[in-house]
Order: C-alpha cells, then structure tokens, then sequence
C-alpha cells in the first residue's frame, strides 16, 4: 500500500487496509496473475463504452511501490493496445467462452442476460440489436420486438440478433421491413427503419 | 392510451340511461347513439385506412372494417330517420345486402387481421399446445352461443336469411377472438397492443349480446331494461372496434 494520504507511515493506525488482518482464506474471488513483481492488470473496465475487457496482464515494473502512478506510462501503452486487439475479434470474449461451454453442455442454450446494466447516471453498454429492439418495443412491445428482431437477424445476417454487428445492421432492418409493413403500413415503417439507422448511425 | 377504454364505457353508460327516459322516447334515443356509434366506427376506419398505402395488408381489412359499419349505419340510419317520416325504409331486398354485405365485410376484414399476424410469423408468448387448445375453446364457445339462434333460425319453416347471415358472421368474428387477443397479448406493452385487445375486445362484446339474445328470454326483465342492455352491449361492440382503429391511428402517428 503505498497511498498514504499524506501521512507518514507510522501514523497509520496498522500498516494494512483499515486495521483488518489478511486472512488467504477468506479470499472468495482471486486473479491468477503469475509474476514475481511489476504490475498486475487482471481486467480494465471502460466507464464510457460500459465495457469490462478481460486482460489478464502482467508487466515487469519495478521491484517494488508499482501503483498506477508509477506504472501509468505502461498501462496507457498496454490497455488500448489491448482493447484494439480483442475487438478486432481475433480472441474469443468472454461471451464466446461462455457460450462455448454452455454448447459443450446441451444443444441447447437459453441466454438471461444479454447486457450489463448499469445505474442510471451511467451509460448502458447496448447492443446494435438492443437499439432495434427498443424502437420495435415502442409499437410491437417488448416480446415481439425481440422476436421480431431474432427471426429478421437469421434471415439477414444468419445469426443469433445479439451478435449482429453494426454494419449488418442495414440487412437487418430491411428484413423486419415486411412485418413493420404489415402491422404499422408502409409510411410509419419506413420512417421507425429510418430512425433506427439514423440512432446506430448506419 | 389508458383513456380509450372511456369510449365505450361512456357509450354503455348512456345506453343504460336510456331506461330513465319514456317508452317513446327510449328507443329514438337509442337507435340515434347506435346510429352517432355506427358512424363513429365507420369515419374511423376509413381514416385509419387512408393512413395506409397501397398493397399494405391491413388497408384493406380497416377498409372493410369501416365499409361493415356503414350499411349497418345505413340501415339503422333509415330506421331513425323512419321514427320522424314513417314512409321512409329500406325495400326488404335492400335491408338484405346490407347486412349480407355488413356481415361478410365485418367477418373477412377480422380474419384479414388475424392473417395479416400469421403472415408476419411472429408468435404468441404461450406455446403451440395451448394456442390450439385455445383457439379451439374460442370456436367451440362460438359456435355455442352463434349456434343457438342459427339452429333455430333453420328449425323454423320460414328461415329469416338475416338472422342466417348475421348468425354466421357473428361465429366467424367470435372465433377470431381468440387469435386476436393472443396477438395482444404477444404485443403487450407495444401501442398496436391496444388496436389488437379492442379488436377483440369489441368481438367479446358481441359474444355477449349473442348470449343475452339467447339468455334474455328466461330472464325475466322489464322491457326498457331489456332493450337498453342490449343496446348497451352492441354499442360497446361498435365503439371498442372504432377505439381500435384509433389505437391504430395513434400508432402510426
């Protein structure tokens, strides 16, 4: 611990965290980071995108007092790299993990939670379809649009509506095209498709 | 959205009052809101069918839904107008196209709803088991009460074709309840939610009458109560059908 808030270390009431002794087993959740000293950056979570990126990183550093202070040239240097290259889908997420060991387990896979919520003052880290879903939601409501949205994703784009992408985005409004068509006429579709694409921006 | 469903209760509730006025001026009263309802629905549901474009699905059921409720404002439009100049009426050929035409209208733009939700191959929340098991207790508790006054209808010597035609109107409408309340409930939550459970709604409010018309005469009731619940539950019908259509307007805004 190297944060004294100013006061030297004698004036602490212990020389660890609140007075509390370190018991190992009391321990429930831990990161396996294997080093003998440096910097230890199991995961990085981005405030603005909603974001947790696994890293499981370790730096050499120095020998002893790393903080992110001392260490803040290497993080800066380390994380975007980072980030850039687990987004460039080389490596599986977490969710590709999960999800290949839930397709180890069953046929099957029924999947709860599609997104991380945060509290309100905070940005929710959505998904391209949860953006479709919502503007569905308004007219269709909530199990409908996700419906909807899930049968226009295989057809379009072949693949579960959480993993659509961006950029498949276009096929895929144009796919929910009929259905919006058929319940709201042709004029209210066009102008919920063109809202959609105007909200993710494609 | 919430405050739609004041459109047919205010509409019951005035049919109801009907029983505080005079024998003679009940029924004037009565068939003028039937006619205000009629008419009401009918505007309606052309305007809601102009919102749409041409080869949209649903133009043509509300189109049908509104040209429905027009012969039978026609038709009771005239008798109104009869209360003031007995020498006017419909030449009984005429009375019957119209409701031949108001029934078939009524009954195929219901179905065209209710294919319309097939055609997009969204489902209902409830599995295939117990949509079957649904739909077919609709049809049967259709055919129940439409059945009645459709055998006694074809049990008397000189079969009414009226009663025939809007009996068999009534149990094509009254088994689409069913499908249309799951689409509701598939789209609860959603604006067009509303347009589906008035649909519905207003088919239940037929059932109803249909049930009253067979109940009604083991039942025991003054003549003006009589009339007015019945009018009462036809008005409903007529007014949760043009709350639907404007719960479709509101949607597409």
């Amino acid at each position: 611990m190297t944060a004294l808030a100013g006061r030297e270390r004698r004036q602490l009431h212990r020389h660890d965290a609140g007075g509390h002794h370190f018991d190992p087993r009391t321990v429930e959740l831990r990161f396996n980071i294997t080093g003998e000293n440096g910097i230890f950056l199991p995961l990085v979570f981005d405030l603005e995108a909603g974001v947790l990126h696994w890293l499981d990183l370790q730096s050499r550093g120095e020998l002893h007092l790393n903080n992110v202070e001392t260490s803040n040239r290497a993080i800066t240097a380390l994380c975007p790299r980072l980030i850039a290259y687990f987004e460039s889908g080389t490596r599986p997420s977490m969710f590709d993990l999960g999800l290949n060991t839930a397709h180890a387990r069953g046929e099957r896979s029924a999947l709860r939670l599609t997104r991380l919520y945060f509290r309100p003052s905070m940005k929710t880290s959505l998904l391209p379809a949860d953006t479709v879903r919502e503007k569905l939601g308004h007219y269709l409501g909530p199990f409908t649009a996700k419906n909807a949205v899930q049968l226009a994703a295989k057809q379009s784009a072949g693949t579960d509506a959480d993993r659509v992408t961006r950029a498949q985005i276009p096929a895929l409004v144009e796919a929910l095209g009929p259905t919006l068509r058929t319940l709201l006429g042709k004029s209210t579709a066009d102008k919920v498709a063109e809202e959609i694409r105007r909200e993710l921006a494609v | 959205m919430q405050r739609l469903i004041l459109v047919p209760l205010a509409g019951a509730v005035l049919a109801l009052a009907s029983m505080a006025l005079g024998a003679d001026a009940a029924p004037q009263f009565l068939r003028a809101l039937l006619v205000a309802s009629l008419l009401l629905m009918a505007g309606s549901g052309f305007l809601t069918a102009a919102r749409f474009s041409a080869g949209d699905r649903l133009l043509l059921s509300w189109l049908l839904l509104g040209a429905g409720y027009l012969f039978s404002a026609v038709r009771h439009g005239t008798r109104l107008i009869a209360y003031f100049e007995p020498s006017i009426a419909l030449p009984p050929a005429v009375n019957t196209i119209l409701v031949i035409a108001q029934n078939v209208a009524i009954a195929l733009a219901l179905l065209l709803f209710v294919l319309a939700w097939r055609a997009t191959g969204l489902t209902a929340p409830v599995s295939r088991q117990a949509q079957l098991l649904s739909i077919a207790a609709g049809i049967t508790l259709a055919v129940l009460a439409g059945g009645y006054p459709l055998l006694q209808g074809l049990g008397t010597t000189d079969t009414n074709p009226i009663l025939l035609v809007s009996t068999a109107g009534d149990i094509v409408g009254l088994a689409l309840i069913v499908p249309l309340a799951l689409s509701a409930f598939a789209m609860r939550g959603g604006l067009l939610m509303h347009t589906w459970v008035y649909l519905a709604a207003s088919e239940v409010a037929w059932l109803l009458y249909d049930v009253w018309w067979a109940f009604e005469p083991r039942i025991q009731l003054a003549e003006n109560v009589n009339t007015a619940i019945f009018e009462a539950l036809r008005i409903v019908a007529i007014l949760c059908a043009f709350t639907a259509s404007a719960a479709q307007r509101r949607a597409m805004r």
